[in-house]
């Protein structure tokens, strides 16, 4: 037991005397380091691929923008496994090894684990998939969210279903933080604003054998649509299972999770059947930086951005982060979290590129910068003031926007 | 060089992951239990000291806002009675059919903390939780604290379980595992005693639950997956079902090794060969250990002497012959 204990000790006095090692803080030489935590496995891996190619695109264009501050840019990629305690682990590797000097890619509870830790180290920190009603009211100074949140996801699919006339809704959402939280504000936005009425309210957890019991409840309750939020990956059951049993005369209303590919194809697949999507900030008409994204991420990954899997924030996020160090004119944390704000939010000149933003920086001008997806103006809180929102449907076999819409102003988060 | 800070934190998650191997290897071990619920036990006792601390205006149906230091001994009782209560009904069980019944409760606990959320705040989970010490010491250096208050726990942990093992309750406990007919024969009270045992390993991992929360300074169900119970097992399984120290090297050995594995350095493009390779090399190190050393690196034999002494050789060993052989029963 002595040697157990004097073991257990030593390990104390090996970390006590490390306390006078390196302090960990990211050098103002060598390349500018960003993180990618994200989750390459686990229950986010099948958007890991997908997200680290648009972070990759993104990275590339700042290296042949000449870098950012004359430095080259290199992207740390860690993997978070998709847990809380694999952020928690992966942002002190890429804080204490690796020296970063911002961080993205990070998703909802690993923000939530890591939000405490990132202010203490000044770690400027884009969330570009965080949709958690978590950070409705707090952060925007040094955490800040670049994709609307699941508040703002909620109100537009209530916005949609009043739009088109549905009165009575059904619902069936996976219990999960990234899909109940817009499916209650929905429900609470669309039955207490909108004096709607929500006919069944099914939720069921992920992984589960077969959902014919749930499609059942909800289809069979006499909606008017049915409302579904869920990961794409029970998406596709649910909605085979949808298939199966003919209920292809009750429209479907879509959370941005299931904009994937393999559920557009199960949708054109029955006939009469029609899905239009509440959906997120996805403001891609005439838009440069758009036009400018999608042939490099086809290039690089061989396949089209698809929103479902959220690439186009994964690359804007490290275009901004690129502009605030350029325009803070240091990698001081403090810097450019205070600089994302000022090249993000108007006034300025309007930018959609890296190369845009950095010409008009050193002509000594102000930018705004345009993202992929949407004007990216910033509250005081560090989200996204006024997205542009999209419906989305299915057309010829994929998804399509049928229109681009504004948050209507008079519908408010519910308490 | 590597910043010590990472290892300092790397040997925390190493220390709590120990407390929670040697508590499991009371009541798995000795106890012959094979429990896969110890994530529905560490979210019970993780959501009792959450609930108990909480800020009163994270609007949560119940929050006294005690201190943590009356909510962290709360929620050790509080997760003993989650055991005893899962115990009561599935120690009738026996094998697979006791470890799929843990393994149902587990889940059950997440649901219910899902499906609370007026207590809980569901899935939404519960942000920056409370921890001892953090008005003195901020930003880094509280990562020697936590390690300190992990490595402290680790510790009490280690003398409480050895202290169970060398008792007479632990040695009768063994005895009941490798043959149950001869326990009852002696007239032991195996079934109630399987239940102590139960419900006191719950205690120990309730106690655990708070660092971990330090640990991770946020909670939420998803960190209660069943991936949590399979670390702590594959720990315990290096470290040596059934030694005393098996749980605590174990732990160390596996957490130190994965995350090393982590600090390979490839390019971005190849990370998906890196995050498949790590399971890949935490199951070869665990079949190297299982294939040189099949009792784990410390083995229950050299734990309790046997082997060393000719059996019931010594005045006041109440071990059965052949309890310490591992022969399993």
């Amino acid at each position: 037991m002595k040697r157990v204990l004097v073991a257990l000790l030593a390990v104390g006095l090996v970390a006590a005397a490390a306390c006078s090692g390196d302090s960990g803080d990211a050098a103002e030489e060598g390349p500018v380091k960003y993180g990618f935590l994200n989750g390459q496995s686990g229950d986010y891996g099948p958007w890991g691929h997908w997200a680290l190619a648009a972070a990759e695109v993104a990275v590339e264009e700042l290296n042949a923008g000449g870098g950012v501050l004359g430095r080259s840019v290199e992207l740390v990629v860690e993997d978070n496994g998709s847990t809380p305690e694999g952020a928690v682990s992966g942002f002190a590797e890429l804080t204490e090894v690796d020296g970063i000097h911002a961080l993205g890619g990070i998703e909802s509870d690993g923000m939530i684990a890591i939000f405490d830790t990132v202010h203490e180290l000044q770690i400027p920190t884009i969330c570009s998939t965080c949709g958690t009603t978590e950070l409705d009211n707090t952060g925007g100074d040094m955490v800040f969210r670049i994709i609307p949140s699941d508040t703002d996801n909620g109100i537009v699919g209530a916005q949609v279903a009043r739009d088109e006339g549905y009165r009575n809704v059904a619902m069936l959402v996976e219990l999960s933080e990234g899909t109940e939280s817009p499916a209650n504000v929905f429900k609470a936005v669309f039955t207490e604003q909108m004096g709607g009425s929500v006919t069944a309210d099914v939720r069921f957890n992920a992984g589960e054998t077969t959902y014919a019991a749930q499609v059942a409840q909800a289809f069979e309750s006499g909606p008017d649509a049915v409302y579904i939020a869920a990961g794409f990956e029970t998406g596709v059951p649910l909605l085979n299972e949808w298939q199966r049993r003919g209920y292809s005369d009750i429209p479907l209303i879509l959370t941005t999770d299931l904009l994937s590919p393999e559920i557009a194809e199960i949708i054109s697949g029955v006939e009469g059947a029609s899905a239009i999507v509440g959906a997120t900030a996805y403001d891609t008409e005439n838009n440069p930086a758009w036009d400018a994204y999608v042939p490099r991420f086809e290039a690089k990954i061989g396949d089209p951005p698809e929103i479902a899997f959220y690439d186009a924030w994964q690359y804007d996020q490290y275009i901004i982060l690129g502009l605030a160090t350029a325009k803070a004119g240091t990698t001081d944390g403090a810097a450019v979290a205070a600089a994302i704000p000022e090249i993000a939010n108007p006034p300025g000149v309007e930018v959609f590129s890296y190369a845009q933003g950095l010409a008009e920086l050193e002509a000594g001008n102000d930018i705004d910068y345009h993202g992929t997806t949407s004007n990216m103006n910033l509250n005081s809180v560090g989200n996204l003031l006024s997205p542009v929102m999209a419906v989305i449907h299915v057309q010829d076999g994929d998804w399509a926007v049928r229109e681009n819409i504004e948050l209507d102003p008079t519908l408010v988060k519910p308490s | 060089m590597t910043n010590p800070i990472f290892w300092v934190g790397v040997l925390t998650l190493a220390a709590i992951y120990a407390s929670l191997a040697m508590a499991l290897n009371v009541e798995s071990g000795w106890g012959g239990m094979w429990d896969l619920g110890i994530a529905g036990l560490l979210a019970a006792g993780s959501y009792c000291y959450v609930i108990l601390t909480a800020d009163p205006d994270l609007g949560m149906r119940f929050a006294p806002g005690l201190s943590m230091w009356v909510a962290w001994p709360l929620s050790a009782l509080f997760t003993g009675l989650v055991a005893f209560a899962i115990g009561a009904p599935a120690l009738r069980l026996r094998r697979e059919y006791f470890l799929i019944t843990t393994l149902a409760f587990a889940e059950i606990i997440r649901q219910l903390v899902v499906i609370q959320a007026d207590l809980t705040r569901g899935t939404l989970g519960v942000p920056n939780i409370n921890r001892p010490f953090d008005s003195f010491v901020t930003g880094r250096d509280y990562n020697y604290v936590l390690l300190g208050i992990a490595v402290a726990a680790a510790a009490v942990m280690y003398l409480v379980t050895r202290q169970i093992g060398i008792s007479p309750f632990g040695r009768t406990l063994r005895a009941a595992r490798d043959n149950e007919a001869v326990a009852l024969a002696l007239g032991k009270r195996v079934n109630r005693m399987r239940i102590k045992t139960f419900v006191l390993a719950g205690v120990l991992i309730g106690a655990t639950a708070p660092v971990y929360l330090f640990y991770i300074r946020a909670v939420s169900p998803q960190l209660f997956a069943p991936g949590i119970t399979f670390t702590v097992w594959t720990a315990l399984v290096i470290g040596g079902l059934g030694s005393i120290r098996g749980g605590l090297a174990g732990a160390f050995v596996l957490i130190v090794f994965t995350e090393a594995v982590g600090l390979i350095e490839v390019d971005p493009s190849h990370i998906n060969i890196l995050v498949a390779i790590e399971p890949f090399m935490v199951g070869l190190l665990l079949v190297l250990v299982l294939r040189f050393r099949p009792d784990g690196l410390f083995s229950e034999r050299s734990a309790f002497g046997a082997g060393n002494r000719p059996a019931g050789r010594s005045a006041g060993d109440s071990r059965p012959a052949g309890a310490a052989q591992g022969s399993g029963g």
